[in-house]
């Protein structure tokens, strides 16, 4: 009897004491998906090199109690369809904890699977209305998507032109852009129409030689490299009237479509001197020596690593939290306390919704072959 | 009585005492210092650092704020406001916000702060509402409401932001100066206690160390100087140490020890003499007889020396011999006994005996061709006729046992340390077999017979005893056809 009851005790104990002991994360698997080749790209390909090179540094220097992060990648093509099978994929080869996805209605369409699966997701290239809403395992480190295309909307009536057009690509994302033109002059005199286009689009000479005949004072190419096509085919119909782009004029295709056709367009851009500089500087050297040139668009390179060195920094110190359940909750906790971050984008803190605050984008002009160039007023 | 455990433990005990309140209050006053330094660094210095930002937030915000009336356009501007207040003016109250304040007051007027800020993001918010539907840029200059929240509202908020983190601000840099003061005079306090810990324990230290020698050290001195002061047969005067009591007891010992070897000394001092008086008495009564038989042997071979055959002739012969042979060593025997006795003490310069033994052994010297190397050597305190005896011993010996292959050859050489005088003697001669070392300075040992070397064997026995009448001892070494050395110390305080 006596006997029994000491083993009881000492289970309780041992029980106690597992119960007690943290585990320790020894190796976490991180994705990126989003758009490597084709549509896009110029947002795709240096946000992966960013988180890339942010964890090989992570890795390289990363202390014994640290845990290992191994990176996986995808190619979703720009298309918000293909998120879930990709995420699917590679989570039952690599076991994800976080995945970075570039594409709005991909990041949509993964919430129930990131809920069912307990990972985080992160947007590292877009917040908007909708994105901040989205359960509470997924955050946008990011700009916002209205706040940065109302400078298009504020533009147009600075400069006067009282008719506009806004063209846009059917995605949730550049039909958000163009939306939040048309909201800044909803209290105004002047006028906005918005015109979806089809993807894959090429020929968009009929819809342009209406905008001619009546007469508009502006359009708004709120879409993909195919839009250079309509450029040059607006400028070919003899339409003068000054161009206005969004946030992904530096896709290479882009000039190649439109030609001389596309300089003088404005849009807004996010550069080195829009964040902090120096850092963001220093990030540009570094992505040079790794990878032999530059980001082909600067902004989506420096939120990315934003991104990618705001949860390395949370992981960094995971091991040394008493109480440790799990990562997710820690770090869903990690993005609830930050409320200042230095980066390259400038100081950023997060808001309730998991919304990144601190990126503003500013008003840029198409000058050369695949040059923007600050619109000085 | 005082006892060394007792005054060792007091001393020591005293010293951890001292010890101990040193590092108790040493304790005491760094608790206080980094009590008064946590404060300052959990508290004050964030506070003022959030302060400050406070304060240049709102300056800067104040200059941005016409320009955004002005120049509604100026996405720079624009964005600058925003994350002032999106980002680095909430970051700066949350600072403030989370430093543990126990002042009422201070927390009053951190709630006024967050209040003032965000009555003014407010007023933004109002004048962002308005410039997002006014563009022309007349009527937005011209808007009472934007002036009125530009040149007013947001100026007077402005102004009493800066007033409330101001009177914040000298609250804090009051706060810092007063702690900083207490944390200077208890450094200063930490300081002097030191200083006095020093000079006490070095006072006690002193103290303490008198005592030690007053108690220990002085009656060991004493001891230590009775103990040199013994002199042998005498017991001396007996040592009275009354305390500490282990010293006490060792005085009494010593006292015990002194006196009996006072008497053991005194009784061999009389035992030696009484054999000594034995030996010379019978060596000296055995020389006549030894005397009768020697002449009757002698006359005996005069008187009938016709008479006697050969074998009785050889027989008287060996008689004479061994007669004139025990006569020798009857001698050798008296001389050995009356070594030392009737002697005096005195200076003895030792270059002086060389040469006078050399001058008594002239004849054999130069019959052999011996030749001399002698070092300068000392005049020491000795018996100058048992040293002219110990030189000539060793000088005829070397002589006497000379090798036949080669010129005898003396050699004198002398070292001495703190005690003694040691002078070495070596020669070229036909060597000693290292395991007779010992045998040689025995009485009347040989290592050769009678017909190949003369003598009694008495000799070394004689050196033996003249270097311990000396407090000194005697060696030999060498080996078979390779020379000899004997070396001899005599005792510098005779």
């Amino acid at each position: 009897m006596k006997k029994s009851y000491y083993i009881l005790l000492i289970s309780i104990f041992a029980l106690l004491a597992h119960s007690c002991s943290t585990e320790k994360i020894e190796e976490i698997n991180i994705a990126y998906i989003g758009p490597l080749n084709g549509t896009a790209i110029d947002l795709g390909i240096p946000a992966k090199n960013a988180i890339a090179l942010s964890i090989k540094r992570y890795n390289a220097n990363r202390k014994d109690d640290q845990p290992k992060i191994t990176f996986h990648w995808a190619n979703d093509n720009w298309e918000g369809y293909k998120a879930v099978n990709l995420y699917d994929s590679l989570n039952a080869l690599h076991d994800l904890d976080i995945v970075f996805i570039s594409n709005t209605e991909g990041t949509i369409a993964l919430q129930d699977r990131i809920a069912q699966n307990n990972d985080i997701l992160i947007n590292p290239l877009n917040s908007d209305s909708l994105l901040s809403s989205m359960n509470k395992n997924t955050f946008t480190i990011a700009k916002k998507t209205e706040e940065a295309n109302q400078i298009i909307g504020f533009r147009i009536i600075e400069l006067g032109l009282k008719k506009s057009a806004v063209l846009y690509y059917p995605n949730d994302f550049m039909r958000r852009a163009a939306r939040s033109v048309e909201e800044v002059m909803e209290h105004t005199s002047y006028s906005c129409k918005l015109i979806e286009t089809e993807k894959g689009d090429t020929n968009f000479i009929e819809l342009l030689q209406e905008l001619k005949e009546e007469e508009y004072d502006a359009i708004a190419f709120f879409g993909y490299a195919n839009f250079g096509y309509a450029m040059q085919q607006a400028r070919k119909l003899g339409i003068t009237a000054p161009f206005f782009g969004s946030t992904v004029l530096l896709d290479t295709n882009y000039y190649h479509n439109a030609q001389e056709s596309i300089i003088g367009t404005e849009c807004p851009y996010f550069n080195l001197a829009d964040g902090n500089f120096p850092l963001a500087n220093e990030f540009i050297s570094n992505y040079y020596q790794e990878y032999n040139r530059k980001p082909i668009s600067i902004w989506p390179a420096l939120q990315a690593w934003d991104a990618s060195e705001i949860i390395l920094s949370f992981i960094k110190t995971a091991n040394n939290k008493e109480n440790l359940t799990d990562l997710t909750t820690y770090l869903q906790h990690s993005f609830a306390d930050l409320d200042f971050y230095q980066g390259v984008c400038g100081n950023i803190s997060m808001d309730q919704n998991g919304a990144a605050k601190g990126i503003y984008f500013s008003l840029y002009q198409y000058s050369d072959k695949n040059t923007l160039s600050k619109v000085k007023r | 009585m005082k006892k060394i455990r007792n005054i060792l433990l007091l001393s020591f005990s005293l010293f951890f005492v001292l010890l101990a309140v040193v590092l108790g209050f040493n304790q005491y006053l760094s608790k206080e210092a980094s009590k008064t330094n946590e404060v300052i660094a959990s508290e004050i210095t964030p506070a003022l650092s959030a302060l400050k930002s406070i304060n240049a937030l709102n300056r800067e915000g104040m200059l941005l704020l016409f320009d955004r009336w002005t120049d509604k356009n100026n996405i720079g501007t624009s964005n600058r406001i925003k994350q002032i207040l999106e980002v680095e003016m909430p970051h700066a109250l949350n600072e403030l916000n989370t430093i543990q304040i126990n002042s009422p007051y201070k927390r009053k007027l951190i709630d006024k702060i967050d209040e003032i800020i965000s009555k003014i993001e407010v007023r933004i918010q109002r004048m962002d509402e308005i410039l997002w539907v006014t563009h022309d840029e007349q009527t937005i200059l011209n808007s009472i409401e934007l002036k009125n929240i530009v040149r007013t509202e947001i100026p007077l908020l402005s102004f009493e932001l800066n007033n409330t983190t101001s009177e914040l601000e000298n609250l804090y840099a009051t706060n810092l100066t007063m702690l900083q003061s207490r944390l200077e005079e208890h450094l200063k306090n930490v300081s002097n206690f030191v200083l006095i810990a020093i000079v006490v324990g070095s006072i006690l230290g002193v103290f303490l160390v008198l005592l030690v020698t007053r108690t220990i050290v002085s009656p060991i001195h004493r001891l230590i100087e009775a103990t040199e002061n013994a002199e042998p047969g005498k017991s001396g005067r007996a040592l009275d140490i009354q305390s500490p009591k282990e010293l006490a007891e060792l005085s009494k010992s010593f006292n015990r020890m002194s006196a009996n070897l006072a008497y053991s000394y005194n009784e061999i001092q009389r035992k030696n003499e009484e054999l000594e008086q034995f030996v010379y008495i019978t060596s000296h009564d055995l020389q006549e007889p030894l005397k009768t038989l020697n002449t009757l042997t002698e006359r005996l071979q005069v008187k009938a020396k016709d008479n006697l055959d050969t074998t009785s002739k050889k027989f008287l012969e060996y008689i004479n011999t061994s007669t004139q042979r025990m006569s020798a060593m009857v001698n050798g025997l008296m001389e050995h006994s009356k070594l030392g006795h009737h002697s005096k003490l005195g200076e003895v310069d030792l270059n002086k005996v060389v040469e006078d033994v050399k001058m008594d052994l002239s004849f054999s010297i130069q019959q052999t061709f011996t030749q001399f190397q002698s070092e300068k050597l000392p005049v020491i305190k000795g018996y100058p006729v048992e040293l002219h005896l110990l030189f000539q011993n060793i000088f005829s010996n070397a002589i006497k046992f000379r090798s036949k292959e080669r010129i005898p050859n003396i050699s004198i050489s002398y070292t001495e340390n703190d005690n003694y005088y040691i002078v070495e003697i070596k020669d070229n001669g036909i060597g000693v077999n290292p395991k007779y070392k010992e045998k040689v300075f025995a009485m009347f040992q040989r290592l050769h017979g009678q017909e190949e070397y003369k003598g009694t064997g008495i000799g070394l026995a004689h050196c033996k005893k003249i270097a311990e009448l000396h407090r000194g001892t005697i060696d030999i070494n060498g080996e078979v056809n390779q020379g000899t050395t004997i070396s001899f110390c005599i005792n510098k305080f005779l």
